[in-house]
């Protein structure tokens, strides 16, 4: 096998958070909540590796616990975007005729809205929370899953060896779930991952604009958005916190791109 | 004389590996030289790099290759301007040689505007006289199709008509009826010898089949793994083959099987004025029209029997085979097995015919489930009887993949497997129930020549230990020759002519037949 | 089965055919989308005209606005009442300022379409050249520099490279206004100052993942027959590109065009909040706040349709790169 600096770095750099991220679940240099007003903007120092902001909380200490905020908001919300889209997918897939036609139509009127717009339009009505935020973006992206899941099924259906179980007397659901839906499983992956890199992107713009996690729970959108009035005196605060989202989605990006070298057939030959 | 081309001494490595060692050869003007071998053999990588063509991968590693005697060196402005006029090339492929967002009358005049001093309107001329000589009709108005409106029959001959127009003095035809079926592959190739003929073009044949070498060219240069094995004037040398591969080869020409008496029985399976129909696509405003793809056709095979059904593409032999095996909806007319109805069978009572019936695919790349284990594949059929245990199932699996000659090999995923392979577990599969009837969808027109041979043989050892009536789709006569016990063609959806085989191959009644015949590459001499 | 060609005659006929396909096709889908919006904005738990009016409304006023407003006929028809309004460009009021929502968006409308086009215009003439000769070059250095710098741009969150351009260019640097906006009309040269940096910033964003996808369309296109054909015929290599390979490439890369649009439109709200600028984005996100249910209606609706809209022109475009999707 060829060497992979895709996989290689990716899979550092998305290690880096997710270590950072299970370190915080344990320990944090200090509580990443308690203010203490008279440690106000403090610049970095032994003490305060990374300083502290408007309210004198430890950055640092509030990064890791961003970091677990963003994985698991993400991580959920793969999830729900998986799971309701495998169910649409496979359904309009599976069963054609009218319910695909439906489903479909659905499914194309959800497309048709950018999926930031319809979370936007579902938090004004869920209300900015952990689970609104997970609820929302999960609903705006099922349908891109949906389709991925549909168009894999409907392609793979056509294939030769669907044909030839259908030609053993093989039953049309055992012929589906024994040589369709396994094919499924790559591309899913590969969306899976690309995925997580948008929710995390979405669910830190989200909370940048106060739409999302609500304060005084740390994440790295909220912390850009407080650090923005404090940009000339620290502008740690409103660095440090980028770096991490933009080294999150570099590991996720380097990574989606090796698994879809990988998982391409083309390149295996 | 000058040679055309000099080739010396020629390597091509890829990535450390020679896929071409030391190759030498020349061709004089006006001369057909075929480079034949199979899959692998570096025959296609030699005719790239004459034209400097190389895909990405693939580099010169040695040798010297002349054009009229001055040396050609890849990537020089000399070989760019030799390009077109010089040398043309016409591509495997005709679905994705030519540009499909560029009308074919531009396309064809662009290498006249770069290489002559012609008019806009000359340039047209020549254009609409060419197509007119590779014999498309209504030449003016097609200028201003695109390509997708062409079939691939017709889009090769566009490729052949927009390279003569440069009239070159060597042109190279890389594997140029491969995608074709066997009536058209004769029409073009045919046009591409008359054309070389008229303008004294020399040629470069590059082919696996040696069917069109000894129609097509005047001399052979026969190559294994990068090397020549065998080089000389055609005729003798497929009469007379020094070398074992070449002798492997002539061999794996279709060669007629001896004649079988089957025993009279009542017919196994019996399509009684079968119709299939398919809806048209496109029609916006319109309501769809129906496609009549097989019209009312009256088979009936009996037991032990191997019938071929021939015909050429869009004859509907491909649509017939599939709907006696209930693959695609019957429109009209009856299907009988074993003497009762099963047109309008579903459920459990379909199950008793699906397990009577099998079906190999033309392409072993696609009939199989690329993430299923070969073993798996050969046993899966044996779940749907019952009652079978795993380990039963899978033993029974491994013994008929030692018989196809694939014994060890049941925990490998066909990707792991050559095309033979493949082909062989989609037979293993498509026998491990004992089927009293298969129907074989062009099971060997994917395979190079004598991998074809051992597959055919294969089938037949099968069909006659186990006594299997057989279905043979193909647009291949040649194929047939080998195992056929009758021959039935179609056109248009209907059966034109059917017959003993021997009474079909020499004495064929319809004129369809005739040219079928005419057309399949056959042993040289069997020919009729 | 394959049409014998020229037989239909007129190609137009085809290409007419398409046309009116996607036409056809494009206006279920809005009207899907308005439902869909409309519907949306009823699942807020209440009544709608305590919505709407607010919880320090009279009983008097909310029963007037229930009649007003159709909300006391059955939901399909209020459904319909809505739309007929919305087609006449009456989006109802804003309940925090009481202006009306239509005028209000196209005004906001007009800073975040500037930004939009301009960063995409700038990102597609930058991007779509680049990646192209990357992939003519592959493998080569430049070729691994330009798909490495567009990996690293995509992941760059736009609004975190706004801060920091902000507090470089901004703060440090003071070449441009950090807060503020003019408009076009009062101050061309004003209004260019207060744009470029969130342009910059989103061209810059869009460049990466643009820059991948001419890479990648372009090297499919590259492997083709085709493109050897036009090689063997001596057509020398700019022309191979520039006529052969080049067009046929940037079919798909039109596509993500217009997806891209949409995502922008969609998420405009970011970067007008990081250069306080006043667009359609911030308009939402406020109305979110203020929980003004016309409001946010109103701009879901304007970008639904503006981004069907644009996938509409897209497809229509199609043709001129690949006439093959006219052939049903």
């Amino acid at each position: 096998m060829r060497l992979r600096p895709n996989l290689l770095i990716g899979g550092t750099l998305l290690g880096f958070v997710f270590i950072v991220a299970a370190t915080a679940l344990v320990w944090t240099p200090y509580d990443p909540v308690r203010t203490n007003l008279r440690r106000r903007l403090v610049p970095p120092s032994s003490d305060y590796w990374l300083g502290t902001d408007e309210f004198g909380r430890d950055v640092a200490s509030r990064l890791m616990e961003g970091a677990v905020t963003s994985l698991t908001v993400a991580a959920s919300t793969v999830c729900v975007a998986l799971v309701l889209g495998m169910a649409i997918g496979l359904a309009g897939g599976f069963l054609r005729g009218w319910t695909d036609r439906i489903l479909g139509a659905v499914n194309d009127t959800l497309l048709a809205f950018p999926g930031i717009l319809l979370a936007l339009g579902l938090l004004a009505v869920l209300g900015p929370s952990r689970w609104g935020i997970v609820l929302a973006l999960g609903l705006a992206y099922a349908p891109s899953v949906a389709r991925v899941v549909r168009g894999t099924v409907l392609s793979i259906r056509e294939r030769e060896f669907v044909e030839a179980s259908r030609a053993l007397g093989n039953s049309e659901f055992y012929t589906l779930l024994r040589h369709v839906l396994p094919h499924t499983a790559a591309p899913v992956i590969v969306l899976a991952t690309s995925l997580f890199g948008w929710i995390i992107l979405s669910e830190s713009a989200l909370s940048f604009l106060g739409l999302g996690v609500p304060p005084p729970a740390a994440t790295w959108g909220n912390m850009l958005a407080s650090a923005r009035p404090f940009m000339q005196d620290a502008p740690l605060l409103s660095i440090a916190p980028g770096v991490m989202i933009a080294t999150c989605l570099l590991g996720v990006n380097l990574l989606g791109d090796a698994l879809r070298d990988l998982l391409d057939p083309r390149d295996g030959a | 004389m000058t040679p055309v081309l000099e080739v010396d001494g020629l390597s091509i490595a890829a990535g450390g590996r020679r896929v071409v060692d030391g190759l030498s050869f020349r061709i004089a003007p006006g001369e057909a030289l075929a480079l034949v071998g199979e899959s692998g053999s570096g025959k296609s990588a030699t005719a790239r790099a004459v034209i400097g063509l190389l895909p990405p991968g693939l580099a010169p590693d040695g040798g010297t290759i002349r054009f009229e005697g001055a040396p050609l060196k890849a990537g020089s402005a000399a070989l760019r301007k030799l390009r077109g006029p010089g040398i043309g090339m016409v591509f495997q492929e005709p679905m994705t040689s030519l540009n499909p967002a560029h009308r074919i009358g531009a396309q064809m005049e662009e290498g006249l505007a770069l290489h002559t001093r012609l008019n806009r309107a000359e340039r047209r001329e020549a254009c609409i006289a060419m197509l007119e000589r590779v014999g498309i009709t209504d030449a003016p108005r097609r200028l201003e199709a695109y390509p997708h409106e062409f079939s691939g029959g017709m889009r090769q001959r566009i490729m052949l008509a927009s390279v003569m127009l440069l009239r070159p003095r060597l042109l190279i035809a890389d594997e140029p009826t491969t995608a074709l079926d066997s009536l058209t592959q004769a029409e073009v190739m045919d046009l591409m010898a008359g054309l070389a003929r008229e303008q004294g073009t020399a040629l470069l044949l590059i082919t696996h089949d040696l069917g069109l070498v000894a129609r097509y060219a005047d001399r052979a240069l026969v190559m294994q793994h990068g090397r020549a094995v065998e080089e000389g004037p055609a005729a003798p040398l497929l009469d007379n083959p020094r070398e074992a591969y070449t002798r492997a080869l002539v061999d794996a020409l279709p060669r007629r099987g001896p004649a079988r008496k089957v025993p009279p029985a009542p017919p196994l399976i019996e399509a009684r004025g079968l119709s299939v129909t398919y809806p048209k696509r496109g029609a916006l405003f319109r309501r769809a029209e129906m496609f009549q793809a097989v019209e009312g056709v009256s088979l009936a095979i009996h037991p032990g029997e191997v019938v071929a059904l021939v015909g050429g593409s869009g004859s509907g032999k491909t649509t017939l085979g599939r709907a006696m095996l209930r693959l695609v909806p019957v429109s009209g007319g009856q299907l009988l097995f074993r003497g009762t109805d099963v047109t309008a069978r579903s459920g459990p009572a379909l199950l008793d015919f699906r397990l009577a019936c099998q079906i190999v695919f033309q392409d072993p790349y696609s009939s199989l489930d690329p993430r299923m284990r070969v073993r798996d594949i050969v046993a899966e059929p044996l779940r749907l009887p019952g009652g079978m245990a795993l380990q039963e199932r899978h033993r029974r699996a491994e013994a008929l993949l030692e018989e196809v000659g694939l014994g060890g090999l049941g925990t490998r995923f066909p990707h792991a497997l050559s095309g033979g392979q493949r082909q062989r577990v989609a037979i293993a599969r498509a026998l491990v129930r004992d089927p009293a009837f298969v129907v074989a969808d062009e099971a060997v027109s994917a395979l190079d020549a004598t991998v074809r041979k051992q597959v055919l043989a294969l089938l037949r050892e099968q069909q006659q230990r186990r006594g299997f009536a057989c279905l043979f789709v193909t647009h291949d006569l040649g194929v047939v020759e080998e195992i056929a016990d009758r021959i039935v063609v179609m056109q248009h959806g209907r059966i034109v002519e059917e017959g003993p085989r021997d009474a079909v191959l020499d004495a064929p009644r319809h004129d369809y037949t005739r040219a079928l015949l005419a057309a399949a590459l056959r042993r040289p001499g069997a020919a009729a | 089965m394959r049409r014998a060609p020229g037989v239909s005659g007129w190609r137009g006929a085809d290409v007419l055919a398409y046309v009116l396909k996607r036409l056809l096709v494009a206006l279920p889908t809005l009207v899907l989308v308005a439902a869909s919006v409309f519907f949306l904005m009823r699942l807020i738990p209440g009544d709608p005209a305590t919505v709407i009016l607010g919880d320090a409304a009279t009983p008097e006023a909310v029963a007037d606005l229930r009649v007003a407003y159709g909300l006391d006929r059955p939901v399909l028809v209020q459904f319909a009442l809505w739309v007929e309004r919305a087609l006449a460009g009456d989006l109802g009021r804003s309940i925090t300022s009481g202006e009306a929502v239509g005028p209000l968006i196209l005004a906001r409308f007009q800073v975040t379409a500037a930004i939009v086009f301009a960063s995409v215009g700038i990102a597609v003439l930058l991007a779509v050249p680049l990646g192209m000769l990357a992939a003519w070059k592959q493998n080569s250095w430049g070729d691994v520099a330009a798909v490495a710098a567009a990996t690293f741009l995509l992941s760059i969150p736009s609004f975190w490279l706004g801060l920091i351009f902000l507090l470089v260019f901004g703060l440090w640097l003071g070449w441009v206004p950090v807060v503020g906006y003019v408009t076009f009309a009062e101050d061309v040269w004003g209004a260019l100052h207060y744009i470029a940096l969130p342009v910059v910033t989103l061209a810059l964003i869009e460049t990466g993942v643009l820059i991948r996808m001419a890479r990648a369309s372009t090297v499919e296109v590259l492997r083709l027959d085709y493109i050897a054909h036009a090689r063997a015929k001596g057509v020398p290599e700019w022309r191979v590109l520039a006529r052969h390979a080049f067009p046929n490439a940037f079919a798909p890369t039109l596509t993500l065009i217009g997806l891209i649009m949409g995502s922008l439109l969609g998420g405009i709200a970011v970067i007008e909040t990081v250069f306080t600028l006043p667009g359609l984005g911030r308009l939402l996100v406020e109305a979110i706040f203020a929980r003004d249910y016309p409001v946010i209606q109103g701009v879901m609706l304007f970008i639904a349709v503006i981004y069907v809209v644009v996938n509409l022109i897209v497809d229509l475009l199609y043709p001129v790169f690949d006439p093959r999707v006219t052939a049903g």
